[in-house]
C-alpha cells in the first residue's frame, strides 16, 4: 500500500514539475499596477512621517520655551525678594529725601563761593588792569605835560568814573555767568 | 537564470528588472499557486502577493543560486496564508473530521501511475476538484515535501486530521485518474 501511495505521490509531483506556465501580460500589467499603488501609498508615508517629525519638534521646543519661562519666572520672584529684602535695610524715602537736600544746599553753597571767588578775582584783575590803564594814563600825561598842560595827579573824578566801569563791566560778566 | 544586476535593479525599483525578474519567478510560483487555489483569479492573486514579498524580502537573499528554491517556499507560505484568510470567511470547510476519518480508514489503492498519458497542466484540474483541506494537505505533504507535524502546524489542525485529509485526497485523487482512465498500470 505505501508503494502504491509513494508512486501516486511521485505521479502527482511529476505530472505538476512538469507542468510549464509561460508569462501572460495580462498578469504582468496587473502586477506592474499593484506596484505603481505601492509606491504612491509609500510617498504619503513619507509626508506623513515629515509631519510627525515636525510635530514632535515642535513639541519639544514649546516644552524647552516653557521650561525657560518658568526658570526666568522664578528668577524674577528672586530678584523680587531680593529687592524687598534690600529696600528693609535701606534707610526711608523722608530720610533719602533730607539727604539729597541737604546735599543740593552744599553743592549750591559751593556754587556761591565760587562766584564770590570769581567776582574777587575779576575785582583783583579790573584792579590790576585799572593800574595799568592809571599808568598808561600818566604816561599819557607826561607826554602832555611834556607837550601841552599839565594834568592833574590822582584825579577823584577819574577814580570815581573807572571804579563805575570796573563795576559795571563785574556785573555784566557776573550776569553773563549767572 | 537571474544575474544580480538584475536583482541589484529591482531593489532599486527598476521597472525592468522587476519584470525580468517576474517572468523568471512566473512558473515557480504559478506551479505553486495553481496547486493551492481553486481558480485562475485566486492563483493569481496569490502569485501577485507572492511576488510582492519576493520583491520585499530580496534583500535578505544571499545566494542567486538558490533563488529558485526561496520562491517556491514564499509562495508556498503566502498561499498557506492565503488559504487560513480564506477559511476564516468561508464555510464550506466546515464539516467533522472525526465521522469521515472512520469510513475511510480502511481503503486500499491498487492503482499503478507509473505511466502517464495526462496533458500538462490536467494534474491541476484534478488537484482543484479536492476539497480545500484536502488539497491542502495533498499539497504540502506529498508535493512540497512537509511532515504531518509541519501541515498540522500550518493548517491549524492536528496530525490526526493531516493523515486523514491526505489519506482521503489520495483515494479521491485515484478515483478521479482511474474514472479518466489515465491510470492503465492496474494490478
Amino acid at each position: 500500500m505505501n508503494m502504491n501511495h509513494n508512486k501516486l505521490d511521485d505521479f502527482i509531483r511529476q505530472e505538476v514539475e512538469a507542468s510549464d506556465f509561460t508569462m501572460q501580460e495580462q498578469d504582468w500589467l496587473r502586477m506592474s499596477a499593484i506596484l505603481d499603488e505601492k509606491e504612491t501609498k509609500k510617498r504619503p508615508g513619507f509626508w506623513r512621517w515629515f509631519s510627525f517629525s515636525g510635530i514632535i519638534i515642535l513639541l519639544g521646543l514649546g516644552t524647552y520655551l516653557l521650561s525657560m519661562q518658568k526658570e526666568s519666572d522664578n528668577d524674577y520672584t528672586q530678584s523680587q525678594q531680593e529687592y524687598a529684602r534690600n529696600e528693609q535695610s535701606m534707610p526711608t524715602k523722608k530720610e533719602t529725601s533730607q539727604t539729597k537736600e541737604s546735599e543740593i544746599q552744599k553743592e549750591e553753597h559751593k556754587v556761591d563761593e565760587e562766584l564770590i571767588n570769581q567776582q574777587n578775582n575779576t575785582q583783583t584783575q579790573s584792579n590790576q588792569n585799572s593800574n595799568q590803564m592809571a599808568t598808561s594814563n600818566q604816561n599819557d600825561e607826561l607826554i602832555k605835560s611834556e607837550t601841552s598842560v599839565p594834568l592833574l595827579e590822582n584825579n577823584p573824578a577819574e577814580k570815581k568814573i573807572s571804579e563805575y566801569l570796573v563795576k559795571n563791566y563785574i556785573t555784566n560778566i557776573y550776569g553773563a555767568k549767572r | 537564470m537571474i544575474s544580480n544586476l538584475i536583482i541589484q535593479g529591482c531593489l532599486k525599483n527598476d521597472r525592468k528588472c522587476q519584470r525580468m525578474l517576474y517572468e523568471f519567478c512566473y512558473p515557480i510560483m504559478m506551479r505553486v499557486c495553481k496547486r493551492y487555489t481553486i481558480n485562475e483569479d485566486e492563483a493569481t492573486e496569490s502569485m501577485n502577493s507572492s511576488f510582492l514579498k519576493v520583491l520585499e524580502k530580496l534583500g535578505t537573499l544571499k545566494d542567486v543560486q538558490t533563488l529558485p528554491a526561496w520562491v517556491k517556499q514564499i509562495s508556498v507560505n503566502t498561499s498557506i496564508d492565503y488559504y487560513r484568510a480564506k477559511k476564516r470567511y468561508s464555510e464550506r470547510n466546515r464539516f467533522t473530521i472525526d465521522t469521515e476519518y472512520s469510513n475511510v480508514e480502511n481503503t486500499h489503492f491498487n492503482s499503478d501511475f507509473t505511466e502517464s498519458k495526462m496533458n500538462t497542466n490536467e494534474i491541476f484540474k484534478l488537484i482543484k476538484e479536492l476539497p480545500d483541506t484536502t488539497r491542502e494537505v495533498l499539497n504540502l505533504f506529498a508535493i512540497d515535501g512537509f511532515s504531518h507535524r509541519e501541515v498540522a502546524g500550518m493548517l491549524n489542525i492536528s496530525e490526526e486530521a493531516s493523515r486523514w485529509h491526505l489519506h482521503k485526497a489520495r483515494k479521491m485523487m485515484t478515483e478521479k485518474l482511474e474514472s479518466i482512465h489515465y491510470t492503465l498500470n492496474v494490478r
